[in-house]
């Protein structure tokens, strides 16, 4: 499980300022890509998100 | 003894000084109107003769009022001006300043090599325009022979009462702790090689006296038993509980060898050995679990500040792939502020981790698991929340009690454990632990109340503080 932080200051370092959604917005895009491939990507609540590989 | 009797002899001390000075005031004093009388009825006596000189015509009862049987010497001298009129010249003088015509004033001095008391007056006589010296003196026998015979009459009453006081008290503390020498040895004829018995003393036959002691070692009698009781309880259900996954092991173990591995039963027994391997794992890592919790004892020890969110959410984080695997949606629900509690972060996590166990094994399947941090008034609340069939109001208290399972068909299997280690672990931080039905629906309300962390209980809570409040 990669924490949401983390995700938030790798994919955009310190100084840009960062919108709320702006993540998810980039992890919705992620998953269409993905799925068709058979990669998950899972949203744990609260905690962060999960890549699953089936 | 010796320490009750040290009192009684200061106090014996301190009466035998005042008694002393008393004595000898008493003594001084009608010894001294003695001499007083002498000196008056010589001064009586003084006359001025038809040649203009002071006579004095002795009376003999002057100086005999004043015999005694101690063979005090007696001496008188009348002087006037300077000049001796009668009796011993060199007889020591009072200090003629500070006298007082006509009064009579007492002075210690030494004569000849003795003590003596001198009482002297000045008088006028008519004639004369100086007043006349009379001093009557006697040495101190007589009055020392009184004053030690009082003393000695003194010490010897004090004596005896001082030994009355220490009798007494011998008495007395050996017939006060009479009943305590009973009970020690009702107390000692049960410590019994091989079958120390732990029945609460028979209180009537405990003498009044005793009866608080007696009273409060049976209390810690019960205690005991009740402890060792458990104790036993536990060793039997742990060893029951070690038997069963053993038992399986060895029935797998024999088909692996009877068939083999390469058979359908030989694979089905190695899967079998497999499950029954992990459920003794877990079953030892939560007796150490259960043993650690105990042995530390009291709450409130070795207590740190501890971020309740970050420990819960690292946790959760740590069981999501257990929880996907079982099919369960898991959710934590946190401030972004740290959520700071007075507590131990690994005992903690160990809370967090029990619950949320539970609350992924006993899921119904494809329900979901949240996990709740938020502060409170008073302290943080942790809740975990689950979906499965909960617990009867009945069983609410029972399951926490070690080993205790609650009778159902086809649910998973388990230790009896989880909780009980939850509410050990609670006890020892200081925290409450209450389960609840899951509101608009079935399923368990987990609920552990976190005491909160005192703002300036340790300089280590301090900077704890001020790391996470730096912004990042």
């Amino acid at each position: 499980v990669v924490p949401k932080e983390r995700l938030i200051s790798e994919v955009f370092g310190f100084d840009e300022p960062v919108a709320p959604n702006a993540l998810e917005l980039y992890v919705a895009r992620l998953r269409k890509k993905l799925e068709p491939m058979g990669p998950q990507i899972r949203t744990i609540r609260g905690i962060g998100y999960l890549l699953e590989t089936r | 003894m010796l320490n009750m009797l040290l009192p009684a002899a200061a106090l014996a001390a301190a009466l035998g000084v005042g008694g002393w000075l008393m004595i000898r005031n008493v003594v001084e004093a009608a010894h001294d109107r003695l001499l007083d009388g002498s000196v008056l009825a010589i001064a009586e006596r003084l006359t001025v003769d038809e040649d203009n000189e002071v006579t004095v015509d002795l009376p003999p009862v002057a100086l005999g009022m004043l015999e005694s049987q101690a063979h005090d010497s007696i001496y008188y001298n009348v002087t006037y001006d300077g000049a001796l009129v009668t009796g011993y010249q060199d007889l020591p003088q009072p200090d003629l300043t500070r006298q007082v015509a006509g009064e009579t004033t007492h002075s210690d001095a030494v004569y000849r090599g003795n003590p003596i008391r001198v009482a002297a007056q000045l008088r006028r006589v008519f004639g004369k325009p100086d007043p006349v010296l009379v001093e009557v003196a006697e040495t101190t026998n007589a009055r020392r022979a009184i004053e030690y015979r009082m003393l000695a009459a003194l010490g010897l009453l004090e004596l005896g009462l001082l030994g009355l006081v220490g009798w007494l008290t011998w008495r007395g503390i050996g017939h006060g702790l009479q009943p305590l020498g009973a009970l020690g040895r009702e107390i000692d004829a049960r410590s019994v090689p091989g079958a120390i018995s732990l029945k609460p003393i028979d209180l009537s036959a405990v003498p009044r006296e005793a009866l608080a002691p007696a009273v409060a070692l049976n209390a810690l009698l019960e205690r005991l038993e009740q402890s060792i009781g458990a104790v036993r309880r536990f060793t039997a259900d742990a060893s029951h509980q070690m038997r069963t996954p053993l038992t399986i092991l060895r029935t797998h173990l024999g088909i692996l060898q009877r068939r083999g591995i390469d058979t359908p039963e030989g694979r089905a027994a190695l899967d079998d050995i497999d499950g029954a391997a992990k459920r003794l794992e877990r079953l030892l890592a939560q007796l150490i679990a259960l043993a650690r919790a105990d042995e530390g004892g009291s709450a409130g020890d070795e207590t740190e500040t501890v971020d309740l969110a970050r420990v819960a959410a690292a946790v959760v984080a740590e069981r999501v792939p257990q929880a996907l695997a079982a099919g369960t949606d898991i959710q934590f629900e946190g401030p972004e502020k740290p959520v700071p509690i007075a507590a131990n972060e690994v005992l903690t996590g160990e809370i967090v981790a029990n619950l949320l166990d539970n609350a992924i094994r006993y899921n119904r399947p494809g329900g979901t698991v949240i996990i709740r941090v938020a502060g409170a008034e008073i302290g943080a609340r942790l809740e975990v929340e689950d979906e499965g069939p909960g617990i009867p109001a009945s069983d609410k208290t029972r399951v926490f009690e070690r080993f205790y399972r609650i009778p159902r068909k086809g649910g998973p299997e388990g230790s009896g454990l989880g909780l009980a280690i939850v509410r050990a672990l609670s006890d020892r931080l200081g925290a409450d632990v209450r389960l609840h039905d899951r509101k608009g629906g079935t399923g368990l309300l987990a609920v552990v109340h976190f005491r909160g962390a005192v703002a300036k209980a340790s300089p280590r809570a301090d900077t704890e503080v001020g790391v996470i409040g730096r912004p990042v």
